[in-house]
């Protein structure tokens, strides 16, 4: 260590612009600091998702040799009709259910917004289907929908409606799922509550003395300034359509109608272990996905969020 | 002061009772539309928040039926008398217990590295400045959007190889399933930068001017004034895991190994028309849930006050 005390004034003024220089050429200890996500996100993100490109050009049992087939997966993929009609239930149930779950939650919220005794009786209700997922949520509904003990055929009965097959019926599979979404919608609608509290006052204030009725004013105030949310949530509820899995698996449905795209990309690679094809299978999934996530870049500003505050 | 005087013939308390009388009337005449809005308004509410418990209501009601109560017609919706033996034959017919105690310490395990890595991520994003920042915080928000999901079937060849070069087997182990969370998890450190940022710059500098260096900084400084944020993440993290059921379901093959929601999908399938049991075994798996919901409420509720992501 150089004694600074002892130094002339010129001495001191060039160590110090060497120390500068010397801080200058050491690289940011930030990256120190964010390098684990990024060494575990190549490990077991990408690394994976480049091996699972590379697979989906071959034959992969588990047991055994891979081959290389080329083309041959995507091909058959394309005359598969399971495979097509997986992505048919994915898609439709993305298209009917997502849409119908925001407009209700969004209505509901709108409901909430306006000044609500008990309020926080209701969130708290609310909200509680949502801390429960996973299984349970699956086996809880396949009895509730069950056609003959089930909890919604016995409340349609008490007014004289005899209830449909439910899971049991194929035209009837779609409409279970969006029950069940229905229920889960509370945590969603939760987050509209909170950007709909956000609208300025003075925004409502001059629609109305600009003369706007209620509807005007939800149309016209409130739906263009929380509209970033309303598309993140619209683009997250069709990958999570696509992400679905847990119910399918446990719920099914008459008619492979319960068949969604994940459920078919499991009994591919685990039941009948065709690892290889079930690869290709990921990569159509992979790039529909990925489509969608451009639209969220596209129309929402999520992530400009994350540039407020910057230093 | 001024207009007081015009009143000067009254006493206070009149002038109160007056006022008091003014604004009973006023009650009393605008709200009647207003009043059956809100009637309205909260039939509605109360409809919706019927329709949320009640299967929670049917789940309890049926664990807690016989096997022949369940199928009569009309149903019974408070069961006579309650069956409280059937959660215990839970615990008889598969190793119950066994499968809560792998759960939780899978949940911890992987609670614990998402939570401390993140942190120490984020802290590396919100604090430094650096070259490359600004792409790299963008690919990680963009990570966010692609679902782990359809690596499913690579990963799982990764470890299998990866069991065989090491000759041993990481299938049927916990390995697969907590290894990955080592380097915390994408949404909860942007969740953790956002937070970081609206820490003032005068707690570093002053922790700066004491000597410290920015890892202790973090850990003294950073880390005990987002205790909120932290537990949001934890709670988020450790109910993930808990009711995480495609890995678990991928790599775990013997029933003493099982998660919670592997042992349920396996019992469902073992008691296929068993609704009581099948019942009683849901509600004990979904219970630790609403306890935590209940004792950890504002951290789950998006609200107003607290958005530390807007």
């Amino acid at each position: 260590m150089e004694d600074l005390s002892k130094m002339s004034e010129q001495e001191k003024i060039a160590f110090l612009v060497k120390q500068q220089k010397k801080k200058k050429r050491r690289p940011s200890p930030g990256y120190l600091f964010i390098a684990p996500w990024f060494i575990s996100y190549f490990i077991f993100g990408l690394f994976p998702m480049v091996l699972s490109f590379i697979m989906s050009f071959t034959d992969w049992p588990v047991i055994g040799k891979p081959t290389f087939v080329g083309l041959e997966n995507y091909r058959d993929l394309l005359v598969d009709r399971s495979f097509h009609n997986s992505l048919w239930v994915t898609i439709r149930y993305a298209i009917v259910a997502v849409p119908i779950g925001m407009a209700a939650s969004f209505t509901i919220a709108l409901i909430m917004a306006s000044k609500t005794k008990g309020l926080s009786v209701y969130r708290t209700i609310y909200y509680l289907p949502a801390v429960v997922s996973g299984v349970a949520v699956g086996i809880i509904w396949r009895w509730i929908l069950d056609p003959n003990n089930g909890l919604i055929n016995n409340l349609l009965a008490i007014i004289g409606i005899k209830g449909p097959g439910w899971l049991t019926d194929p035209d009837w599979v779609l409409p279970s799922y969006v029950l069940m979404s229905l229920w889960g919608a509370g945590a969603g609608m939760l987050t509209y509550l909170v950007s709909i509290n956000e609208v300025p006052l003075d925004l409502h204030e001059a629609a109305e003395i600009q003369g706007a009725g209620f509807f005007k004013r939800i149309f016209l105030v409130v739906i263009p300034y929380v509209r970033p949310i309303l598309y993140y949530n619209l683009i997250m509820g069709i990958i999570g359509a696509f992400k679905k899995f847990n119910d399918a698996y446990i719920l099914g449905g008459a008619g492979n109608q319960g068949q969604f795209i994940m459920l078919q990309i499991y009994d591919t690679a685990f039941t009948y272990f065709k690892m290889g094809y079930a690869s290709a299978m990921s990569w159509i999934f992979l790039i529909i996905v990925l489509a969608i996530t451009l639209l969220v870049f596209k129309f929402t500003d999520f992530w400009k969020y994350s540039q407020e505050n910057e230093e | 002061m001024m207009e007081y005087k015009n009143y000067g013939s009254l006493t206070m308390d009149q002038e109160r009772e007056i006022i008091e009388k003014i604004k009973k009337e006023k009650y009393k005449r605008i709200p009647l539309h207003k009043k059956v809005r809100s009637t309205i308004k909260h039939v509605i509410l109360i409809l919706v928040a019927i329709s949320m418990l009640l299967p929670f209501f049917w789940m309890v009601s049926t664990a807690l039926k016989t096997n022949n109560n369940v199928f009569s017609i009309p149903p019974q919706w408070i069961p006579r008398p309650a069956q409280w033996s059937n959660f215990l034959r839970v615990f008889d017919s598969i190793p119950f217990l066994r499968i809560i105690f792998n759960t939780v310490g899978y949940a911890a395990a992987v609670t614990f590295f998402e939570v401390v890595m993140s942190v120490i991520v984020a802290y590396g994003f919100a604090r430094f400045r650096f070259k490359w920042k600004k792409p790299l915080f963008l690919f990680l928000l963009i990570t966010i959007m692609i679902p782990g999901e359809i690596t499913i079937v690579p990963t799982y060849i990764f470890w299998a190889k990866l069991g065989e070069f090491f000759d041993t087997s990481f299938i049927n182990t916990y390995i697969p399933l907590i290894l990955p969370a080592i380097g915390g998890q994408a949404v909860h450190i942007f969740f953790m930068t956002q937070y970081f940022r609206t820490i003032p710059k005068d707690f570093t500098e002053a922790a700066y001017m004491n000597g410290a260096n920015s890892w202790t900084i973090l850990w003294k400084v950073f880390f005990p004034m987002s205790i909120p944020a932290v537990l949001t993440i934890t709670i988020s993290s450790f109910m993930g895991t808990w009711n995480a059921f495609l890995g678990p379901l991928i790599y775990l093959n013997d029933v003493e190994k099982f998660t919670i929601q592997v042992g349920l999908a396996m019992f469902q399938g073992m008691f296929n028309v068993n609704w009581p049991l099948l019942m009683a075994a849901t509600t004990i798996s979904v219970i630790p849930m609403i306890i935590l919901f209940f004792s950890f409420q504002k951290y789950f509720i998006p609200s107003n006050k607290s958005s530390g992501v807007k």
